[in-house]
């Protein structure tokens, strides 16, 4: 089996058993009430989105469970003793994402083009040409550099890129900072395909193509953190927020004070979508006022029934035979207070 | 007029002669004529266009099918230092669709794409320009007996109103008869305009078929074959996965091969692209989705693994070879199993009776596909076409796609000479058919030694050491 399949082990635990379909959906970015509770509580919603493909994760997991990497229990997938030793050498051995953060809360597809232009660019500049075949095309790439350049000019790129650059890649292994460079165009100089790359260097495409994203992504966090003016460029990749437009809609109701079915009514959905919209609020935002919702005698009937047991093992059904009267979202906010108050103590 | 139209060729073009039929469309256009251009592939067609806005120092609209088409139109223009130039196509994202809207009157070249002319929004802000020059690209599109029928074309007639009737030049490479009388009678131009008409036909391609029992002899012969052309050139393929396998194959044997298809990201695709125009590969495996808009002089030789399905796609496909006017060599490769998978892929992008049934239904899903099927399906809905009428319209386009295909192998099995079946079935009347061993040839090994295109064997060792990766960051910045 290669890396392509091993690096799943990576997003499981030894002491946690974690549900497959949850790590799956969050990774495809389909994301469902349940898959953004569970991935809160696995604490794996970095993972969002990342551009890794899913196809055929279930199957490679059984291959992973018969080689004794993975244990499969009642409650989920679980790593071995051996699983977790080999995550180890992975981390060593081979490229993977550092900086899962910024899948979901940065454009990361929007900022690889602006990368590419904005060493481009310097590059021919540096060359006092200016005539070449611009790397991309995308307006939103082009119109935020050039309202950069005219503001901080060609000493401040051309310092900057050509400093931050070998600071920053100084720090990487010789190989990531050879593959990372040979995939960019400039003056005289265009980038190779990440199929050529695997090609002469033997690698898997999949490989190249993850360890291109995990550079991208941290250069462009380094950066930020370095407050260099170059930052400017990686800021408007910023996403605002993360929510849905429409979970984004309903919320925006509740804050202005509406209740569920005031907005349910407004908007024309149901009664339950709204209470789903608000749900995933609750887990994505730490400050979601759960206590509009959540009365204190509700949250109290809840923790004194569940007292001794842990969080992710309460059952709904057994609260709703003593108290039929509790909502299960009632049921899941108090849930994910607690998740979230764990996670604070923790 | 004559030097002066040189003169600004040679000064803004940097050309000092015009090409088949570059000049008569220009002086026509100047002369205030609607004109339909069918010249053949490699001419320039663009350069008519760009010369006319120049000239009259007015914007110029372009109509244009296909998205990287427009891309790498605007590229060309960008890199010959126009910058007012845009292309409003579904890439743009909302705000950049309204800052280009806002902005129209400031680009001097607005590529766009059928589809988004039918926007209300776009339309209007478009009537507010005044258009020195309305282009239909790829006009043979506009024809519902065109090869490549797009429903969004029919209207540009009553759009071609909506803008005032500004001077318009349709161009296309191929167009049988029916289909230019078509293409002039929508637009409205049949009454004042003018039609110039070139051949198809490029004398300086040798016309090659090859047959073979089976697959694996084709591939034999294609891997023998490639060592032995000078020169680079492009193989085509009908699919993604067929193009992959194979450019595998020729790297491990050490060719300097790339692909390129629609599964490529945009900047891959840039990167082949450059890298072939810098004769950095020797050979490109490539879909359809490769070659529109690339003008390179020095493509020897186009072969294709598999049949396209009619002579149009075929014709524009080798016409991107010598377009310098040197001897090129064009080889079709064809096996049984061939025109089965054609008769296929072209059911498949054509909706089924099951599919037209659904979709009707349920509208709202059809923007969750993105086959072809679909595509169409959609926009013959999104232009208020009715069940009956897609059905027969989808049955008629069935036969016709099939007609032409069967077209396409009548090329391949002919005896005689091709060059001449391709003439007859445009209309064209050609002079000197068949002057010689040099002009086409099924069967029978091309005449590279004649043609001068016998090279050296391609395949070697690459000897280059890689630069470090220091090294590159001091190319890529040099430092001042």
């Amino acid at each position: 089996m290669d890396y392509g399949s091993e690096k799943w082990l990576l997003y499981f635990s030894e002491s946690q058993p974690r549900r497959p379909a949850v790590i799956r959906q969050l990774l495809s970015n389909h994301l469902t009430t349940s898959a953004l509770f569970w991935g809160r509580a696995y604490g794996l919603l970095d993972i969002i989105a990342l551009p890794l493909d899913v196809n055929n994760f279930e199957p490679t997991l059984d291959e992973l469970c018969q080689k004794k990497l993975l244990l499969e229990t009642s409650k989920g997938i679980c790593l071995t003793v051996k699983g977790r030793s080999r995550v180890e050498e992975l981390k060593n051995k081979h490229q993977f994402l550092r900086e899962p953060a910024f899948f979901n809360g940065f454009d990361l597809k929007g900022w690889e083009k602006q990368f590419y232009l904005l060493v481009q660019v310097a590059s021919e500049l540096s060359y006092q040409n200016n005539k070449y075949f611009a790397i991309t095309n995308d307006l939103k790439a082009q119109q935020l550099f050039k309202n950069w350049f005219r503001r901080y000019g060609k000493t401040t790129l051309l310092g900057e890129i050509t400093t931050s650059l070998t600071d920053f890649l100084a720090h990487e292994p010789e190989l990531n900072a050879q593959l990372f460079c040979e995939q960019l165009t400039g003056h005289g100089r265009l980038g190779q395909t990440k199929a050529q790359l695997a090609k002469s260097y033997q690698l898997q495409i999949a490989e190249i193509e993850v360890g291109w994203r995990d550079l991208c992504a941290r250069y462009a966090k380094y950066l930020l953190d370095q407050n260099f003016e170059l930052a400017k460029l990686v800021m408007p990749y910023k996403r605002l927020t993360n929510l849905p437009a429409s979970t984004e809609k309903t919320y925006s109701l509740f804050l202005a004070g509406k209740s569920i079915e005031e907005i349910a009514d407004l908007r024309k959905i149901r009664k339950s979508t709204v209470q789903e919209h608000l749900l995933n609020v609750a887990i994505l935002a730490n400050d979601f006022p759960r206590e509009r919702l959540l009365s204190p005698k509700i949250k109290k009937q809840i923790m004194d029934f569940f007292a001794s047991c842990p969080v992710l093992d309460w059952k709904f059904q057994q609260l709703h035979e003593s108290y039929p009267e509790i909502s299960f979202f009632e049921y899941r906010l108090c849930q994910i207070e607690r998740i979230i108050a764990s996670e604070r103590k923790a | 007029m004559k030097e002066k139209l040189e003169a600004i060729l040679k000064n803004e073009f940097g050309y000092s002669t015009f090409k088949t039929g570059q000049k008569e469309t220009i002086e026509s256009l100047l002369a205030g004529k609607d004109t339909l251009a069918i010249l053949p592939t490699g001419t320039g067609k663009s350069l008519c266009y760009q010369f006319v806005g120049k000239y009259l120092k007015r914007s110029v609209l372009i109509v244009s099918p296909l998205i990287s088409l427009m891309q790498d139109q605007v590229e060309q223009l960008q890199f010959n230092g126009e910058k007012a130039v845009v292309a409003l196509n579904s890439r743009l994202s909302f705000a950049e669709k309204r800052f280009v809207l806002q902005n129209i009157a400031s680009f001097k070249y607005i590529y766009v794409s059928p589809e988004m002319l039918s926007s209300a929004e776009v339309l209007s802000a478009l009537g507010q320009l005044e258009i020195g020059l309305f282009v239909i690209d790829e006009a043979h599109c506009i024809s519902q007996w065109g090869p490549d029928f797009r429903p969004e074309y029919l209207n540009l007639g009553k759009i071609r109103k909506k803008l005032h009737r500004p001077l318009t030049l349709a161009l296309t490479a191929t167009a049988t008869s029916k289909v230019a009388q078509d293409i002039t009678t929508s637009l409205g131009l049949s009454q004042t305009g003018n039609v110039i008409r070139y051949p198809v036909d490029r004398s300086n391609i040798y016309l090659g078929v090859q047959n073979f029992a089976n697959e694996q002899k084709k591939l034999d012969y294609l891997l023998a074959l490639l060592p032995k052309l000078a020169g680079k050139g492009i193989v085509y393929f009908s699919s993604k996965k067929k193009a992959d396998e194979i450019n595998d194959k020729l790297v491990t044997k050490g060719f300097k091969s790339a692909v390129y298809h629609a599964d490529l990201e945009l900047t891959e695709r840039f990167l082949v692209q450059q890298q072939f125009l810098n004769d950095q590969l020797d050979v490109i495996c490539a879909t359809s989705a490769f070659g529109m808009g690339i003008n390179k002089p020095n493509i020897r030789y186009v072969i294709h693994y598999h049949m396209p399905n009619d002579l149009e796609a075929y014709v524009q496909e080798i016409g991107r070879c010598s377009r310098d006017g040197r001897p090129g060599i064009a080889v079709l490769l064809y096996e049984p199993s061939d025109l089965k998978r054609q008769e296929f892929l072209i059911e498949k992008t054509l909706p089924n009776s099951q599919q037209i049934k659904y979709f009707i239904k349920h509208q709202e899903l059809l923007q969750n596909f993105a086959s072809e099927e679909t595509q169409l399906l959609a926009r013959l809905l999104a232009n208020g076409y009715r069940k009956d009428q897609i059905e027969t319209l989808v049955k008629k386009r069935q036969t016709e796609r099939n007609d032409a295909l069967q077209k396409m192998y009548q090329y391949l099995k002919t005896g005689s000479c091709k060059r001449q079946f391709i003439a007859q079935y445009f209309g064209d009347k050609i002079e000197n058919v068949h002057s010689s061993d040099t002009c086409c040839g099924a069967d029978q090994a091309p005449p590279l030694e004649k043609l001068g295109l016998l090279g050296e064997s391609v395949v070697r060792a690459d000897g280059k050491k890689e630069q470090d990766y220091r090294e590159i960051l001091q190319q890529l910045f040099k430092e001042t």
